[in-house]
């Protein structure tokens, strides 16, 4: 032992990071999927969407969700996934703020399907949290790819 | 960093093809541009349950009319129900009741009879509202009254999704009616049950 640790903190830091977003974002993305017509509701409930648009974006952004989740997972699509993320999130803090805080709606998140809680400071606090994490999980350097991200372990002689 | 732009491109893109295409493959598929329902109201009671243009309308007869014509009633043109035809629907049973808010303010005190289907769970709770109340049947739908959409939400499902036909909306809701001694014979509260 050189006095380093066995494995890297940043890499559990960030593999955690990834799992811990990407973990949020299909358990979001399922409920979502299943039944889309109370996802419709949620959105509704923002009152920023027109009428019009409500279908189409509670049919494809359960499955952005997805998809984002599982680029971020994979090491080639992973800041792609990442920036889909970022995204996503930015946009919910601004529905978020504008609808519950400054319209003063009482809504609830819509963020899990019937277990959502209500939208306000507690859930724009999670986002930016997923936010940090994201940036975390997609800006931390690298050492060596791996499924979910460099979980490899950096033994002494590796090290030295 | 250009190249992840572009992958995250092409990510959002096929995702959203994917849900496109997943909704054809629904029992229901969803629309993809959602047209707004106009709510049609269940038509006004006397307390006698003969329904009439309006229970308070003073026109000789009480005889089936068309919904919201004329008179006070006209409220319900919209599918706004008032106090007054919501007590005259209680007292003639000519309604089904559904509570839109959460379990736990159902809980609290609603109309005797009422179905509480939530509207954070308007799907899962959808069965047990088609299974007892018929497309074709009146229906008001409350929640807490003010800038509750709860109801809205339910209603427009049940119209949209469900066909129902003759659907209203209490709008000044619980509010107004936990307040209103001519509803208090017809509300059940947490401290009157067993």
């Amino acid at each position: 032992m050189n006095g380093r640790l066995p494995t890297s903190w940043r890499t559990v830091v960030r593999g955690l990071a990834l799992v811990a977003v990407a973990g949020v974002f299909l358990y979001a993305a399922q409920s979502k999927i299943i039944e889309p017509r109370q996802f419709v509701v949620s959105i509704k409930n923002y009152r920023i969407l027109p009428e019009s648009l409500l279908h189409l974006a509670a049919l494809t952004l359960p499955w952005v969700e997805l998809g984002a989740a599982i680029a971020l997972l994979l090491p080639r699509t992973r800041r792609a996934g990442g920036i889909l993320i970022l995204g996503m999130l930015t946009m919910f803090v601004c529905a978020v703020s504008y609808s519950a805080l400054y319209q003063g709606y009482n809504i609830d998140c819509g963020c899990f399907g019937k277990d959502s809680a209500q939208a306000g400071l507690k859930t724009i606090a999670l986002d930016l949290g997923l936010i940090a994490a994201t940036l975390i999980g997609i800006l931390l350097p690298e050492k060596k790819s791996g499924i979910i991200g460099d979980f490899s372990i950096e033994t002494a002689d590796s090290a030295a | 960093m250009a190249r992840d732009f572009v992958l995250a491109c092409v990510i959002l893109v096929a995702s959203s093809a994917v849900g496109l295409a997943s909704n054809y493959l629904r029992q229901n598929p969803l629309t993809l541009i959602r047209k707004d329902v106009p709510l049609r109201p269940a038509d006004p009671v006397r307390p006698n349950g003969r329904r009439e243009v309006s229970p308070t309308a003073s026109r000789p007869t009480g005889t089936t009319d068309q919904p919201g014509a004329g008179g006070p009633s006209d409220a319900s043109k919209d599918g706004e129900a008032t106090l007054e035809q919501v007590a005259a629907h209680l007292t003639a049973g000519t309604a089904f009741f559904i509570d839109a808010r959460e379990p736990n303010e159902y809980a609290e005190g609603h109309f005797r009879g009422a179905i509480n289907a939530p509207s954070s769970a308007i799907f899962e709770n959808a069965d047990a509202v088609t299974s007892m109340v018929g497309i074709d049947q009146p229906v008001i739908i409350y929640c807490g009254g003010g800038e509750c959409e709860a109801s809205h939400n339910v209603a427009d499902a049940l119209v949209r999704y469900y066909g129902y036909t003759s659907v209203s909306i209490y709008t000044k809701g619980w509010e107004e009616a936990s307040a209103s001694e001519a509803l208090a014979d017809y509300i059940v509260r947490r401290e009157d049950q067993p």
